[in-house]
């Protein structure tokens, strides 16, 4: 017997109930009889009664406990909340920006798209694009060069 | 009217639209299932009922939010579970304070039984106690995933339904309960203190 199938019939039956060989395997296998003893601490203390009920009487208990308490809430708002209202709303606003998104794509004019023109054209743009911090206040400003004496 | 043969789904509709007929025959229905779960964490029948109480006062409090698709089984479950980690944390007991305290013939007896022999009622009694309060020792969730799984028979996915986790995070709480627990058998003091 492998130590893994001592441990599949351990858990399924009790200690008097197990077979010879589950028995000859436990006195041979030390880490098998450790986990034996730990799976019996846990049913030992774990009481376990299958027949055990609630004393007589818990209905009514029950009942009158439920009827000073407050009644079934409808829940958070966001409880189901999410589910009926929030993800249909995410899900048709990512649609809607979607295309919008391919409607600007299409209509604009190519130019515009065009990252040549927009180069030439941008003075912000195309200062990035060279390294030439200075283009931005000289176009925009005509503030002094850095080198200027004040 | 409710049925005593209507679906808990059905049922768990018409208790959250203010029908205490419906909500009775869940009660009827469930509530021997959730004591039993309860006594395996409090050996006081009194103390397991309590918890019952509160698990039904929260079901019946949080009908509306349930949906029908989900096993009502695992709905309840996780109210079953919820109630008795929070209990368990307030009365989590410290390993060595037990170990400490543990008699030589509480130890001998619990050492018998876990070897598999027989004992008078009395032994058998104080060595289920000392059992229990050894297993007190043990982190409240790791505890409920083990009893969950090698008690109650569920597998990792429904124990990971009933305690709001993951499956792998369930494994891992039950290979490190199995661990502290091979190691609190080992530390038990062969018929002396530890």
């Amino acid at each position: 017997m492998t130590c893994r199938e001592f441990k599949v019939e351990m858990h399924g039956s009790r200690k008097s109930d197990w077979s010879l060989e589950l028995l000859r395997h436990l006195e041979s296998c030390p880490a098998c009889a450790a986990e034996s003893r730990a799976a019996l601490l846990l049913r030992l203390g774990s009481g376990g009664d299958e027949g055990a009920v609630p004393r007589a009487g818990f209905e009514e208990r029950l009942r009158a406990r439920l009827a000073y308490g407050p009644a079934p809430s409808r829940g958070h708002a966001w409880n189901g909340g999410f589910e009926l209202l929030v993800r249909p709303a995410l899900a048709v606003a990512a649609t809607l920006t979607l295309l919008c998104a391919g409607f600007y794509v299409q209509t604009t004019p190519e130019r515009a798209g065009d990252l040549a023109s927009l180069v030439e054209n941008d003075t912000v743009f195309a200062s990035l694009l060279t390294g030439d911090p200075w283009e931005i206040l000289d176009a925009s400003q005509g503030a002094p060069a850095a080198t200027e004496e004040p | 009217m409710a049925h005593d043969d209507e679906s808990d789904a059905s049922l768990m509709g018409r208790a959250a639209g203010g029908d205490p007929a419906a909500f009775d025959v869940l009660v009827r229905r469930w509530k021997n299932r959730v004591f039993r779960l309860a006594l395996r964490f409090f050996r006081r029948p009194e103390d397991a009922e309590d918890v019952v109480q509160e698990v039904f006062l929260k079901l019946y409090r949080t009908s509306a939010t349930y949906r029908s698709e989900a096993p009502f089984e695992h709905f309840l479950l996780k109210i079953a579970t919820n109630a008795c980690v929070d209990r368990l944390r307030d009365r989590r007991r410290r390993r060595e304070e037990v170990l400490s305290s543990i008699t030589s013939d509480s130890a001998a007896w619990l050492d018998r039984a876990l070897g598999g022999a027989a004992l008078q009622a009395q032994q058998a009694e104080a060595a289920r106690t000392l059992a229990a309060e050894l297993l007190a020792t043990l982190r409240p969730m790791d505890r409920t995933v083990l009893v969950l799984m090698d008690l109650e028979g569920l597998t990792s996915r429904e124990a990971a339904a009933a305690t709001g986790s993951t499956r792998a995070a369930v494994k891992v709480r039950a290979m490190r309960a199995r661990r502290a627990l091979r190691r609190l058998a080992q530390r038990l003091p062969q018929g002396g203190r530890p």
